[in-house]
């Protein structure tokens, strides 16, 4: 494309201006203020167009720069321009409410519909963009400004990795890390940790709750104490009847004064052989041997005592002499003695008869208690000994029934004690149970804590996994910058060093002969001896970098089209006379096409005259 | 012979538990239920079905003295209950031991059991899980006792892990009623054989819509249904409201429009925001102040900045955009490299280089 001329209606400081470019380097000479800048941006404007600028970009708003003051002008013109031998003439009206763009092809008279497809081609390819960094060329930094090696470096840097210079890939990937850190800030990073955690401690208390021992038996024990608890009322009821008839028993025995059965025995014993005596003496006391012999003891004694008597007073007289063989003084003796031995008997028999009488009395009184005890009535009569006897056999039968009863009692209060122990058990076992179940309830209370806490953890891993697609999501989009810039770097940067290489060696004049960027894009300029970091660069030479880079790059991106042409503003302010020379002499060789060079020194124009370089001049 | 029904009520639950209102939560689902206990005495029920999950979990000895105080409130109804997977059986329960008041009875075998009400006319079947998933359809086999009563079969479950329930069979099981359990949105049987009356409160974020209890009436003549009605109960619903925004939509703007609409739809109700549409790139929704006066249990941001990617791509056809959206924008994409679009356009236009405007 080639620059025929312009015609400004009205743009910043022009009014109604037109301007004829030609073929080749023009040099465009004006003093300070001249409007230089303007007619720069003027043709930019009228390639790619003004926009009000909106939001952001508010700030960068041409638009409202070079608005003309006065409102009701004209904001906008024309610009003829060649390409492929072709003209078109593009015009174009700012202004918001009347805004147009045509592009006319003058060679045959038609209006161009500027489609996408068409202005590439129109435009070589370019954006604004690629436009604004590669062929128009700014004023190149002044050495005094220290950021110009990190100002190169990064578009260095950034023209390895995404072609295009405006995007600055380091800042895109430290801004989506650190949107990453935000998102990473947020995670729950024990979420998963403790859910494990919690999961493992509800499965122990799951285990240990399924546990035989915790087995809720309270109803059982409970139905069997009841049980238990209801015989033992019944046998303690049992019991008491048993006592209070033990008790009587025991009363009417003690009443009786028995002891035991032996006591009654021998009581009963001793009562009928008591009995039988006095049955016995009553009997012989009854009998009349008794007085007959009494009677013939006392007749006895009255006998030998008158023998005796009439055998002493006979003395020797005694007719009874002659009958006796012996001589009656012995039969007097001999009456003597027997009546002394009737007379000792009959006192002897009757003191036996008076024993025997009192013997009888006593028993009889004894019996008589005896009766009148037990029985109520004193006589002493072989019904009463009967009655006596009924009486006894009772007293017996009860003593044996006490002893029975006294067997029951002891047997029921083994089983009584018996039951009180299982009923002890039963509450030893409940309060066993209760107990379990209390610690059962603890841990159930536990477990729901931890449910509980595991639900709100589920959410917080939900979370977690939306926040982590939105890190996968940065990740990828990383990912994917990365491997982009990489690919870019080795087709468009393994290119770009090669062409800037070769223009530094010509813009230079030989002293570089080509430029390196290494992985940490430190860029290095070689001479034959050595490897030389640009930061230990003069600041011409870093400019002269500058350049060289930014025509290998817009040589790069207009491969295939026809080239756009070169615009220079002021750029060379801080090039030396020589540097300049040699720079300008490189460029008209390296650079076929039509060159605008704007500045507001005369050294360009003395020097191309000086190294015989055609130009054009363009004062404004 | 009028009865209610319910089920899953989840006593003991505790819903939305990292969230501001949870004690409203947990707290709604035992007053719910006391309403119920209310209604029952209120509209004189003969019967009180519970199928199932009364508890959420196993019931401590704690909660059912609580829960049997308010049936002994209820003493001429009779309240006939079974475990559900939740509050199964289990040998160490304290249900084991407890001792309900003479109006309750609970189905705990785990074989169908028949409870008779001769006063009523009415048995009912029922059983109790014991284990955590009944896999078979039991359902099929069970059929009423003998006898003229009114015959109801009390179940719990009707997915393919808790008694998988075919509902076709349902009407023709010789019940007059099968009242159902597990499922926790109503649901009533169009020839009014079954039904699932929900949980009677709302228990997570899914469970939209109204919750309550089933109330019917048997004719004890006729043994049929004569009526089945949902009355709803529950003190809040969960929401789930679609919000769409456009390019022009404004934080401001979208923080008014929901709170209106919540406002609208009462304030009292749990809300799920759900935003769709396409956002100025330059705009991240926050809603946390709406969180702060409203009870929002979730925020899901489905917008999708409102880039033109053709414009984008014509702008930069050999830069990194330009080989980025090539690389990435597809027909197709997964929300994850939609969303590493979205996030690598955006890196790159906001690090734009100063130098690229001047």
């Amino acid at each position: 494309m080639k620059l025929l001329d312009l015609h400004i209606s009205g743009f910043g400081k022009f009014h109604d201006r037109d301007i004829t470019f030609h073929d080749g380097i023009n040099i465009i000479y004006g003093k300070n203020e001249a409007g230089k800048s303007t007619l720069h941006t003027f043709i930019r404007c009228m390639l790619f167009g003004l926009e009000r600028g909106r939001g952001r970009a508010a700030r960068n708003d041409l638009f409202s720069h070079y608005e003309p003051w006065d409102l009701t002008a004209l904001y906008g013109g024309r610009m003829r321009v060649e390409q492929n031998g072709i003209v078109y003439r593009i015009e174009r009206n700012f202004r918001k409410d009347q805004k147009s763009f045509q592009i006319i092809n003058e060679t045959n008279g038609s209006e161009v519909e500027p489609t996408k497809a068409f202005l590439d081609q129109f435009l070589c390819g370019l954006s604004e963009t690629s436009y604004l960094n590669t062929i128009s060329i700014g004023q190149l930094k002044s050495a005094t400004d220290g950021g110009m090696v990190n100002e190169l470096k990064n578009y260095i840097a950034n023209m390895n990795t995404t072609g295009s210079l405006s995007l600055n890939i380091t800042r895109a990937t430290s801004y989506l890390q650190n949107r990453r850190r935000q998102f990473e800030r947020q995670l729950h990073p024990d979420a998963a940790r403790d859910y494990a955690a919690l999961t493992a401690e509800i499965q122990g208390i799951e285990a240990e709750i399924a546990d035989p021992a915790y087995e809720n038996q309270l109803l059982a024990w409970q139905n069997r104490q009841n049980n238990i608890r209801g015989q033992l009322a019944q046998k303690q009821k049992d019991r008491e009847e048993l006592l209070q008839k033990i008790a009587a028993q025991r009363q009417t025995l003690a009443s009786a004064q028995f002891t035991d059965e032996a006591s009654i025995t021998s009581y009963r014993d001793e009562t009928i052989s008591i009995y039988k005596q006095y049955q016995n003496e009553k009997a012989i006391c009854d009998k009349k041997s008794h007085s007959i012999w009494s009677t013939v003891f006392f007749v006895l004694i009255l006998l030998s005592g008158a023998l005796a008597v009439y055998c002493y007073t006979a003395g020797t007289s005694n007719p009874l002499e002659s009958i006796l063989p012996f001589k009656s003084i012995w039969l007097f003796f001999g009456s003597l003695i027997a009546c002394l031995i009737f007379l000792y008997a009959a006192v002897d028999f009757s003191k036996e008869g008076k024993i025997l009488k009192r013997s009888v009395a006593s028993n009889h009184k004894v019996l008589q208690e005896i009766f009148s005890r037990h029985l109520g009535d004193s006589s002493v009569t072989e019904d009463a000994i009967q009655a006596f006897e009924n009486r006894m056999d009772e007293y017996q039968r009860i003593s044996r029934s006490l002893k029975d009863a006294e067997a029951a009692e002891k047997s029921q209060s083994d089983e009584i004690s018996a039951l009180q122990e299982k009923d002890r058990s039963c509450d030893l076992s409940i309060s066993q149970q209760q107990k379990t179940q209390w610690e059962l309830e603890k841990k159930l209370d536990r477990m729901t804590v931890c449910k509980d806490r595991i639900e709100s953890i589920k959410q917080e891993l939900t979370e977690n996994e939306r926040l982590r697609e939105e890190i996968d999501a940065i990740d990828l989009a990383l990912e994917t910058m990365t491997s982009l810039s990489s690919t870019i770097r080795d087709s468009f940067g393994l290119y770009l060093n090669k062409a800037a290489s070769d223009m530094i060696r010509e813009i230079t004049g030989g002293a570089y002969d080509s430029m390196s960027v290494d992985d940490n894009l430190d860029i290095y300029l070689n001479t034959p001896q050595k490897l030389v970091p640009i930061a230990q660069l003069s600041s011409g030479a870093m400019d002269q970098v500058y350049l060289a880079l930014r025509l290998s790059a817009a040589r790069l991106i207009q491969e295939g089209y026809d080239q756009m042409p070169l615009i220079f503003d002021d750029s060379f302010v801080q090039y030396d006379y020589e540097r300049l020379g040699s720079a300008l002499t490189w460029l008209a060789g390296a650079y076929d096409g039509q060159i605008l060079i704007f500045t507001c020194h005369k050294r360009e124009e003395q020097v191309m005259a000086e190294k015989q370089i055609p130009y054009r001049l363009i004062e404004i | 012979m009028k009865f209610i029904h319910i089920a899953d009520v989840h006593w003991g639950m505790h819903p939305d538990n990292d969230k501001p209102w949870a004690r409203d939560r947990a707290q709604a689902i035992k007053d719910t239920f006391a309403e119920v206990i209310r209604q029952v005495k209120e509209r004189e029920a003969d019967c009180l079905l519970i199928a199932g999950d009364l508890f959420h979990r196993q019931p401590l000895l704690r909660d059912l003295k609580e829960v049997n105080y308010l049936f002994s409130t209820i003493p001429a109804t009779r309240v006939v209950i079974i475990a559900g997977n939740h509050d199964r059986v289990r040998i160490n329960s304290a249900l084991m031991s407890f001792r309900w008041c003479s109006n309750v009875t609970w189905l705990m075998k785990e074989e169908p059991s028949v409870v008779t009400f001769p006063e009523l006319g009415l048995d009912i079947t029922g059983f109790s899980y014991h284990t955590p998933e009944i896999t078979d359809a039991r359902l099929t086999d069970i059929r009423p006792p003998a006898g003229s009563y009114i015959h109801i079969l009390l179940a719990h479950g009707g997915d393919p892990k808790h008694l998988p329930i075919d509902k076709n069979l349902l009407s023709a099981s010789g019940f007059s009623y099968t009242a159902l359990g597990h499922i926790h949105k109503p649901e009533i049987s169009p020839d009014k054989r079954w039904a699932f009356p929900g949980s009677p409160e709302p228990l997570d974020r899914t469970e939209t819509g109204r919750h309550g209890m089933i109330v019917g009436e048997i004719s004890p003549s006729t043994r049929q249904v004569t009526s089945l009605e949902f009355v709803p109960l529950c003190q809040a619903q969960y929401i789930s409201l679609i919000v769409r925004v456009i390019p022009k939509t404004t934080n401001t703007e979208l923080n008014e429009r929901i709170f209106n609409e919540i406002r609208k739809r009462g304030v009292h109700h749990i809300y799920r925001l759900r935003l769709q549409g396409r956002r100025d790139p330059d705009i991240v929704f926050d809603l946390d102040s709406l969180g702060h006066r409203l009870q929002i249990i979730e925020v899901i941001d489905e917008t999708e900045p409102q880039y033109d990617f053709s414009r984008l791509f014509a702008e930069h056809p050999c830069d990194m955009i330009g080989f980025y959206i090539r690389a990435l924008d597809k027909e197709d994409m997964t929300p994850v490299e939609k969303k590493a679009l979205y996030y690598g356009i955006d890196a790159l236009l906001n690090t734009t280089d100063e130098r690229s405007a001047t």
